[in-house]
């Protein structure tokens, strides 16, 4: 795509808002006309916030970002209305059997905290799931069990800076999965630099710099299909670090993968639009793309947290 | 062909890669009356120019009177003549009183002696206005107040005489007729 065809723009918009509709989080699944609805009436409610046609990037993050917010609320207030938790549940999703009343482990008592009946069920859903991930990262038996437990007390531990406890933070039960298994992450991680500093001896297991690799970099520790993420969670934490054209190569080029490198090279509007003067050769043009995607890169890098 | 990045990002690349559809589901085609609405709310606004052939002055002239404007400003002209002096029209005194200073200050141009093609001359050479035409025997145009011009055919001189009755001109009326208006207007300058 010429990064200048609003039509083109608005037709990969239109493609993520519908994906988003129809999978507002993985393991929920609204039928593909809903969807239709949903991300029509998005698009357009968004629009109306705009003048004039916003940069790509931006407006994509904010569409998408919206209709899944959208759609998880919509989900969770059908789920409620009929007292059915599976509603709208992927049926493809085998993860766990089925879903729980989120409502019931959210509702926390004044004094008592935390003590719906639902709690009995949740080491159920969540225990073959963490011990699994654990099992990959070397930790297995009694030291698997004890990891698990203490993320099911973080699950409602009241967090220092929001003073709420995760478990508030789903709007719909699918959403504990990836939630919790980034506790389980993160818990391990604890768990190896416990060990380490409790040990003067030689790892049984995995070291914990051999499973990180790079230290400032945690990302190589988490399961394969956790470092995924959502285009609007990269733009809303990266968004001050680039500037728009930054924005707007990386997003023509990997996000919405709508040009390629040699498109962009041959597109004299667009290069003028990076500060490559118009005379200048393909290869120079090649150069000056590649230092400025590169930059782009490096800045979304050192700031995602992944 | 694709850029040659440094390895370090590689990972990042491939996460934005993945970050907007994560599924591979294939999604309907936006609806056409979203897409029609869409780009017409964001399509740039053009400016047309409209070239058109050069206008001759009497073309000019029309085009600029049959502008409605034009005919907003006339008649706007015309509202403010007729309101204004309705509206700060003479007082009563302008009936009752005293005349008005402009007119009591008119020179008053007197003919002492029956010459009818004298006065027609006058009349006729529409130096004056009518009204300050006269005519009067002598002894009443002496006693009339203001300045005025005596013209006496009978002695055939022409008077200037100021408010206050001092003479400050006087010359001989001409003997053509189609003169006397002129030798008047010089006697009146000196008032």
């Amino acid at each position: 795509m010429s990064p200048e065809d609003p039509q083109k723009h608005l037709e990969k918009c239109w493609e993520a808002c519908w994906h988003r509709a129809r999978r507002p989080v993985e393991g929920v699944l609204i039928p593909e006309e809903r969807a239709v609805e949903i991300a029509e009436r998005m698009m357009r409610n968004i629009a109306l916030d705009f003048d004039e046609l916003p940069p790509e990037a931006e407006f994509t993050a904010r569409v998408i970002q919206e209709t899944s917010e959208a759609t998880r609320d919509l989900v969770a207030g059908e789920r409620r209305k009929k007292a059915d938790p599976q509603l709208h549940h992927d049926p493809e999703d085998r993860r766990y059997s089925q879903n729980l009343d989120l409502d019931r482990l959210q509702s926390a008592d004044p004094e008592r905290g935390f003590q719906d009946p639902e709690w009995n069920r949740l080491p159920q859903v969540l225990r073959p799931l963490a011990l699994a991930t654990l099992s990959r990262k070397g930790i297995k038996g009694a030291d698997a069990e004890d990891v698990f437990s203490d993320t099911l007390v973080e699950l409602v531990r009241e967090r220092g800076n929001s003073h709420s406890a995760p478990i508030l933070d789903p709007t719909v039960f699918e959403e504990l999965i990836p939630l919790h298994a980034r506790i389980v992450q993160f818990r391990a991680i604890d768990w190896f630099r416990r060990r380490s500093a409790l040990k003067n001896q030689p790892n049984s297991g995995e070291s914990f710099d051999a499973l990180t690799g790079d230290p400032d970099r945690p990302l190589q520790f988490e399961d394969g299909r956790a470092d995924t993420i959502s285009f609007e969670k990269i733009y809303t934490e990266c968004r001050e670090a680039l500037s728009p054209v930054e924005w707007q190569l990386v997003y023509t080029l990997y996000v919405a993968q709508t040009a390629t490198v040699q498109d962009l090279i041959q597109n004299d509007g667009f290069c003028a639009k990076l500060g490559i003067k118009p005379g200048a050769s393909g290869s120079t043009r090649r150069r000056a793309i590649t230092e400025m995607v590169e930059e782009a890169l490096e800045k979304i890098r050192e700031n995602l947290v992944f | 062909m694709d850029l040659e990045l440094s390895a370090n990002l590689h990972a990042t690349r491939d996460l934005l890669m993945r970050s907007l559809v994560v599924h591979p589901e294939q999604a309907p085609a936006i609806p056409a009356g979203l897409a029609s609405d869409l780009a017409a709310r964001f399509s740039p606004r053009v400016m047309r120019t409209v070239v058109t052939a050069p206008l001759s002055w009497p073309e000019k002239v029309r085009a600029f009177l049959s502008m409605p404007a034009f005919g907003a400003v006339a008649a706007a002209v015309v509202v403010l003549g007729v309101a204004v002096p309705m509206m700060s029209g003479p007082s009563a005194e302008t009936f009752r009183g005293d005349l008005p200073v402009a007119q009591a200050n008119a020179v008053r141009i007197i003919f002492t002696a029956d010459r009818p093609e004298i006065r027609a001359a006058v009349e006729a050479s529409a130096t004056f206005e009518s009204s300050a035409l006269c005519s009067m025997d002598r002894s009443a145009a002496d006693t009339l107040a203001g300045p005025k011009v005596i013209v006496d055919l009978t002695s055939s001189t022409i008077t200037a005489i100021d408010r206050d009755g001092a003479t400050l001109h006087r010359a001989a009326a001409p003997t053509d007729p189609g003169k006397v208006a002129d030798a008047i207007a010089l006697a009146v300058s000196s008032l």
